[in-house]
């Protein structure tokens, strides 16, 4: 052994080092081929006008795809459907979500049943789940006539108008997603040591107290969490808008109030077959998420060391 | 060291196994494996391999297609080659994964394809010109339907040759209108308009007319007003203009039209099927669903009706030739074996498909009883001709519209003339 050691001349702590490497270098590998590579190409076409069809004839033209972006109103409809989407079910798959596991939680006979019930939709393809969802939301059926008569909203098949497409999309993507983060604050509150629920009932707190002072700030890192996560997926939007165009229309119908950063850059891409400046859409989306995820983790590190 | 050199083994054996799962999950994402057993190629062995892809919306149809296959390879035994199928669930996913293979070399050799919007791949020089490779086996045109086989030619040259002629036409819920005291299908855009105020019923849920907003069934309505796309040039001219304006106010004056999406089904198909709508700009296929779908109504097949012109729509589903195709000349036998008296006669005694070789189409009016007005308009049809870059022009032009419908967005003219401005040539 000894011997051996003095051969490699490497002392143990190195030795950990290269064994480190030689374990993650699979991984690293598909990594590289699977995503580096694609997003550095990727990167390269944002620069290039391409014809998918004419590879061969690519020319450089510097920031000319982004400059076009930022003055195409269709990337704009797209982006601003995107921060609305993200806007609206952000905060309800956050604050649902919490409530919903809050309440699990709190049910002592069929616990697992109610949890398996509002996760099958996350396991649910999407395109099943929003051609499903489209028959409860077809003019004069019973959801949009109950709407109609409790908020006056007009009573018309949701994915087809102008006025309510977007909000159903809203609508497929919470309740798509609502069952995975359910489950996520169920494990942040199965975490929770359960001394801390006990001396707070010694002392007398009530349960919205112990909600708030407690439970709430205990699941902070959960939260961050969910926030990241649902932010992100969010932002990244394009199965049910897509399945929606299926029942006619283009991708984005009716009148591009469906459409997302994403289906954007699914078009430029794969059916006008100009992947130049369909890179430079997807370039954006990820320099949006990537400011949206620093941001959030500073602020969750500086909340928890306030805390 | 010994610990060392373990994990390098390990690592490389991991890797390889990835190396080996990566390349055989790529072969089953490949749209082959879903219909065939052979490895596409150009040869195997002695047998020359040609590849013929397409996207399958239904059954009937894949089994036409493996008709067409079968009585190929019959034919083509002696020769040594044989046709291959690789399948697409649909032709916008043929569109989504055939740019990629084209890049990467993995194209198929044949595509089956209807010419809406196949400008923008002949000028890309996606496609092969067949007219040496046609001399070259001696495929007689000639038996083929002249305006249907010219619908593929570019600058001279033929591009792709017809298995089906596609003729639009208007269908009406015949028990719709006789029940509000119509007797007679619509034969101007003037009695359509006024058979669909007799006919719509908002409060039961029920409309004149179904209007797809598909660049397809928005055409029918320009061409009845004079109007086409020619190519992207000349797009706001007033026939154009007259024939937008005539679907918005189907919507927002006359209050009488409604989309498929709007009324919760699938399609222009199911709309009318349905009983929903009494009327819709339509095609050959509806005769095949209607009968199979069993509908509890009288309907019939009527010419597009006339606004300023009576106009219909004639186009093609066709066999094209790849330029990437790895035996040009085993491809060209392939598409005139497949494209022999057999499946003509099959396309209109069993699918139901106007065949594109002429000595068939007496057979199919003879079956198919409710084409044969639509098809007396033949002579008059004009083509889509939308211009190259279709797909940004097909969405710009459906998206434009929905917005004029429904959003007050502006006007179809300043619609049309920012269309025109573009001319969609890239």
């Amino acid at each position: 052994m000894t011997t051996a050691l003095a051969k490699t001349r490497l002392s143990l702590a190195q030795r950990d080092y290269v064994a480190g490497y030689i374990f993650v270098a699979p991984i690293l590998l598909l990594m590289f081929v699977w995503f580096y590579y694609p997003a550095f190409q990727s990167l390269l076409y944002s620069f290039q006008e391409i014809n998918f069809l004419k590879m061969a004839d690519a020319r450089f033209i510097g920031l000319g795809n982004f400059e076009k972006l930022f003055a195409d109103p269709a990337f704009w409809l797209a982006a601003k459907n995107t921060v609305v989407i993200t806007a609206v079910s952000v905060p309800v798959l956050v604050i649902l979500g919490f409530l919903v596991a809050y309440n699990i939680e709190a049910v002592i006979r069929g616990r697992a049943v109610y949890r398996t019930m509002y996760y099958i939709p996350a396991v649910t393809s999407a395109v099943a789940l929003t051609i499903s969802v489209m028959y409860l939301f077809i003019e004069r059926g019973e959801i949009p006539t109950l709407l109609n008569r409790l908020f006056g909203i007009p009573n018309v098949t949701w994915p087809a108008d102008t006025r309510t497409a977007l909000a159903f999309v809203c609508i497929l993507v919470i309740w798509k997603n609502l069952g995975f983060f359910i489950v996520l604050f169920i494990t942040g509150l199965q975490a929770i040591s359960n001394d801390i629920i006990e001396a707070s009932k010694v002392d007398g707190a009530s349960g919205l107290q112990r909600m708030l002072y407690i439970t709430i700030p205990q699941l902070r890192p959960t939260t961050s969490l969910v926030i990241i996560l649902s932010i992100i997926w969010c932002m990244q939007c394009f199965d049910e808008p897509y399945t929606l165009a299926r029942s006619g229309g283009v991708v984005g119908s009716p009148a591009g109030t469906t459409s997302t950063l994403v289906t954007f850059f699914y078009s430029q891409n794969f059916r006008y077959f100009n992947p130049g400046y369909g890179s430079s859409a997807a370039f954006i989306i990820f320099a949006v998420l990537m400011i949206v995820s620093i941001t959030q983790r500073a602020l969750a590190s500086r909340s928890q060391d306030h805390a | 060291m010994g610990k060392i050199i373990r994990l390098l083994l390990a690592s490389v054996m991991v890797v390889a196994l990835f190396t080996a799962c990566s390349s055989k999950s790529e072969q089953a994402a490949t749209p082959s494996n879903l219909a065939s057993e052979g490895e596409a190629g150009p040869s195997v062995g002695e047998k020359t391999k040609v590849v013929f892809s397409t996207g399958i919306p239904d059954d009937a149809w894949r089994r036409a297609l493996e008709f067409f296959m079968n009585t190929a390879n019959e034919k083509l035994k002696e020769k040594n080659i044989e046709v291959v199928a690789e399948y697409y669930p649909s032709e916008e996913e043929m569109w989504k994964v055939l740019p990629a293979q084209i890049v990467s070399g993995s194209a198929p050799d044949l595509i089956g394809l209807n010419n809406e919007g196949v400008l923008e791949l002949i000028i890309n020089g996606t496609f092969t010109s067949l007219d040496d490779l046609i001399e070259g086996v001696g495929y007689d045109t000639s038996k083929l339907d002249a305006a249907n086989v010219n619908g593929w030619k570019y600058e001279g040259k033929q591009y792709a040759l017809p298995l089906t002629t596609t003729i639009s036409a208007l269908a009406v819920n015949m028990t719709m209108l006789k029940n509000a005291g119509i007797e007679e299908a619509p034969k101007t855009m003037e009695d359509l308009v006024k058979a669909a105020l007799a006919v719509t019923d908002k409060e039961k849920g029920q409309y004149g007319v179904g209007v797809n907003l598909h660049e397809f069934h928005i055409s029918q309505y320009l061409h009845a007003f004079g109007g086409g796309w020619n190519f992207g040039e000349n797009m706001n001219s007033e026939g154009n203009q007259e024939g937008m304006q005539f679907i918005v106010d189907l919507f927002n004056k006359h209050q009488v039209a409604a989309t498929p999406a709007q009324i919760g089904v699938n399609g222009d198909v199911d709309a009318f099927a349905s009983g929903k709508v009494a009327m819709t700009t339509a095609g050959p296929w509806y005769v095949a669903t209607l009968r199979d779908k069993q509908v509890d109504f009288e309907w019939t097949l009527v010419p597009i009706p006339a606004g300023t012109v009576q106009k219909s729509t004639l186009y093609g589903w066709a066999l094209a030739m790849l330029d990437s195709a790895k035996n040009k000349e085993a491809a060209m036998e392939v598409i005139a074996a497949m494209l022999g008296e057999e499946s003509y006669r099959y396309l209109a005694e069993e699918r139901g498909d106007i065949p594109a070789m002429t000595s068939f189409v007496p057979t199919y009016e003879e079956l198919y009883p409710e084409m044969k007005v639509v098809l007396e308009t033949a002579d008059s049809a004009v083509a889509f001709n939308y211009p190259v870059a279709a797909n940004r022009f097909k969405t710009d032009l459906v998206t434009g519209l929905e917005s004029v419908i429904f959003q007050n967005r502006g006007t179809v003219k300043e619609l049309l003339d920012k269309m025109a401005e573009d001319s969609y040539q890239k």
